[in-house]
């Protein structure tokens, strides 16, 4: 076998052992070999022409002296100066605290949102998630590449206006300068309405969103105030056993403290339950009026004794005279429960004296 | 505090300047007399009514004819326009609406272009040269529509040269509702551009062609005096982005004014529609190619499920378990009558 050096590829006139120019130096073939591209017959194997045209990709051309060359042509005249381009090459403006926590909210946002998707595709099995974090996530991207443009824009405002304000051109125009605009007044009034839409969908938004967490401290406040109830209530009925042991020497103390600690958490609560004066319910003082107030309703209209014995004011026989004053002396104004004076409603009978008489009558009796 | 009119009105420092114009000094009745120096008398009346009138309302002070905004027009006429340049903006017949849109847009944004109606296809594109011509303008946009909405920018200078070819990508016209800014029709822009259009030549040669295309020239008639929006080109992703945003405040607060698009750069060449490629970009990759390959992307699945299931065939065993047949032997069959 013949090393590949001992081969002339110069006299080769064979067009099969066609190899390229820079192939033949030694290096280069001791590379095709190290690379297995060297077959026994001791030549690269090269794929042919049309294959290798196919494979190449159109060469990017970059004629440099020729751009520069036309670029000179083109230039605007230097007599024209920076007014007549109004063109800055700048970088993009420092990150403003303002800008930052756009971004950093539209970064918390996204990734909320993606972990939301994430989750669902997961507890349905359907696919993997496309985006695993806000890194590689568009939406977020094209965010923060826009947020690139304004900087570039505001970097841009930033150094060409004290410039053209040193020139005397005019940067502001006048509120009373009216001139048409490049958007007409109906397209405005449809971009204000869409801004306003916004506007109230997030506001609602954080509404829902801080009711929501309302409602999640006040189950802790609540969960809160029943564990202190139990453990006051606790602190009680040990007190109660200690004393009844007579360990505490009779002192019942501790009933005023109790009874100051659940004002005191009254107090905390802010409602009024916790105060002395009892809170009136008007719908169950309006009812008991209506009704009465439960209690006893059988034998009501029963006989008594002094409504056997009152033969004036009832009717006695069957149907005659009125029934008023018999039996229940219900009166209106809710003078409830108990028997009522009989007759009194009728107007007969002695009047019922006044309290000091009455109090004078039962010290005479005694 | 003065009054006017009956109402008190604070004035600024340049009205307080201008009520001087109006007295039997001021330069009005002044300029009025120089006018007319035939009728030196009548003038003179005139003035002195004017004087008379001043002393009646010492204490008013008479507004002006003018509005403090006429003024602000006045340094308008008072400019030369020497930069002559005049964009021609169209395109192709059968452009897409986008294209059509935001060919509307850029017309609206820069008062120093024409306008044509669009041209045949069938036409080569050289004659643009000719159309351009006839409209006295010396530069070029024009929108090539092809099929499936891809829109081609060119961009050229009339008449040698040279010029270049993008591919529109990511339009985003001046209508969408997401853009709230807005500025005056025809106010210049000034225009901001990456740092990297000076680090190689094409992107200059860019850079060049976009400042004179896209800058409307000082004093252009057309134009409004004030400079209220900002054109930003940056490179990004071998890309030419653009953006137009409006100057809110001096603080450098802005707001989008529209329209967006992206250029892709395909071609440079030496003359304008035609002569040979200076330049050209080695990561084009053409809209149908690009396509192609998403649809390859996508078939790719479908021949996966085929061929997994394929393979689940050849591969399923024929038997689920090994069985003794000898266990069989004692199992009976019910017999059917």
């Amino acid at each position: 076998m013949k090393k590949p050096e001992e081969v002339d590829f110069s006299d080769s006139s064979d067009e099969e052992f066609e190899v390229d120019e820079d192939a033949d130096s030694d290096e280069a073939l001791q590379e095709a070999f190290a690379a297995g591209k060297l077959k026994p017959g001791l030549v690269v194997v090269n794929t042919t022409g049309r294959e290798l045209e196919k494979q190449k990709p159109a060469a990017a051309i970059n004629d440099i002296p020729l751009i520069q060359h036309h670029l000179e042509k083109i230039k605007l005249p230097k007599k024209f100066g920076w007014i007549e381009r109004l063109d800055i090459v700048n970088n993009v403006a420092p990150l403003a605290p303002e800008i930052a926590l756009q971004l950093d909210e539209h970064k918390g946002k996204r990734s909320r949102e993606i972990k939301s998707i994430n989750s669902q595709r997961r507890s349905k099995g359907t696919a993997s998630p496309s985006v695993k974090s806000v890194d590689d996530d568009p939406v977020h991207n094209d965010f923060a590449r826009e947020m690139g443009f304004y900087r570039q824009a505001q970097e841009a405002v930033l150094k060409c206006l004290p410039r053209l304000r040193e020139m005397g051109v005019p940067t502001r125009r006048p509120e009373d300068y009216f001139a048409e605009m490049a958007k007409s007044d109906t397209h405005m009034q449809k971009v204000a309405q869409v801004l306003l839409k916004k506007q109230t969908s997030t506001e609602k938004a954080e509404k829902v969103r801080k009711l929501r967490e309302q409602k999640k401290f006040a189950k802790q406040t609540q969960v809160q105030v029943i564990q202190e109830r139990q453990k006051a209530k606790k602190d009680m009925i040990e007190s109660v056993k200690k004393y009844r042991k007579g360990q505490q020497g009779g002192n019942l103390d501790f009933l005023e403290e109790k009874k100051k600690g659940t004002r005191d958490l009254g107090k905390n609560r802010g409602g009024g339950r916790g105060d002395d004066k009892k809170r009136v319910n008007y719908r169950r003082q309006n009812k008991n009026e209506k009704y009465g107030n439960g209690g006893k309703k059988k034998g009501q209209k029963w006989n008594t004794r002094d409504s056997l014995d009152n033969f004036e004011s009832g009717s006695g026989g069957k149907g005659k005279g009125s029934a008023k004053g018999f039996g229940r002396g219900k009166q209106p104004g809710g003078n409830r429960g108990g028997r009522g004076n009989p007759g009194g409603g009728a107007g007969g009978g002695t009047k019922r004296p006044g309290k000091n008489n009455r109090q004078k009558m039962k010290a005479r009796k005694n | 505090m003065v009054k006017v009119r009956g109402k008190k009105v604070n004035l600024t420092p340049s009205e307080h300047v201008l009520k001087d114009l109006v007295g039997p000094k001021g330069r009005r009745a002044v300029q009025k007399i120089k006018k007319h120096p035939q009728n030196h008398k009548k003038n003179l009346a005139a003035a002195v009514e004017v004087a008379e009138l001043a002393k009646k309302k010492a204490n008013e002070v008479v507004l002006p004819d003018s509005r403090k905004s006429d003024e602000s027009n006045a340094p308008l006429s008072k400019g030369r326009w020497t930069n002559k340049q005049r964009v021609l903006i169209f395109g192709s017949r059968g452009i897409s609406f986008r294209g059509r849109h935001i060919m509307d847009n850029l017309r609206r944004l820069m008062p120093h272009t024409k306008k044509e109606s669009k041209m045949d296809k069938r036409d080569k594109l050289f004659a643009i040269n000719e159309i351009a011509e006839m409209k006295n303008c010396n530069k070029t946009l024009f929108f090539e529509g092809r099929i499936k909405g891809d829109i081609y920018l060119w961009m050229s200078n009339i008449p040698d040269g040279p010029s270049c070819k993008f591919l529109m990508e990511n339009v985003s016209t001046m209508e969408e509702l997401k853009f709230t800014g807005n500025c005056l029709k025809g106010s210049r822009a000034l225009l901001s551009f990456d740092p990297t259009f000076e680090t190689a030549p094409h992107y200059q040669m860019m850079k060049e062609m976009f400042m004179q295309i896209f800058g409307t020239p000082y004093h252009y008639p057309k134009s409004q005096p004030f400079i209220d929006h900002v054109f930003t080109f940056s490179i990004l992703d071998n890309r030419v982005w653009f953006r137009n945003y409006q100057i809110m405040e001096e603080d450098g607060s802005l707001v989008e004014i529209g329209p967006r698009f992206c250029l892709n750069p395909i071609r440079i060449f030496e003359a304008s529609f035609n002569g040979k490629t200076i330049w050209s970009n080695p990561h084009y990759v053409t809209p149908n190619k690009y396509r192609s390959m998403l649809k390859k992307a996508n078939a790719g699945k479908y021949e996966n499920k085929l061929s997994q299931k394929l393979e689940y065939e050849n591969s399923r065993p024929e038997f689920s378990y090994k069985m003794d047949p000898s266990d069989e032997i004692f199992s009976v069959e019910p017999q059917h009558e």
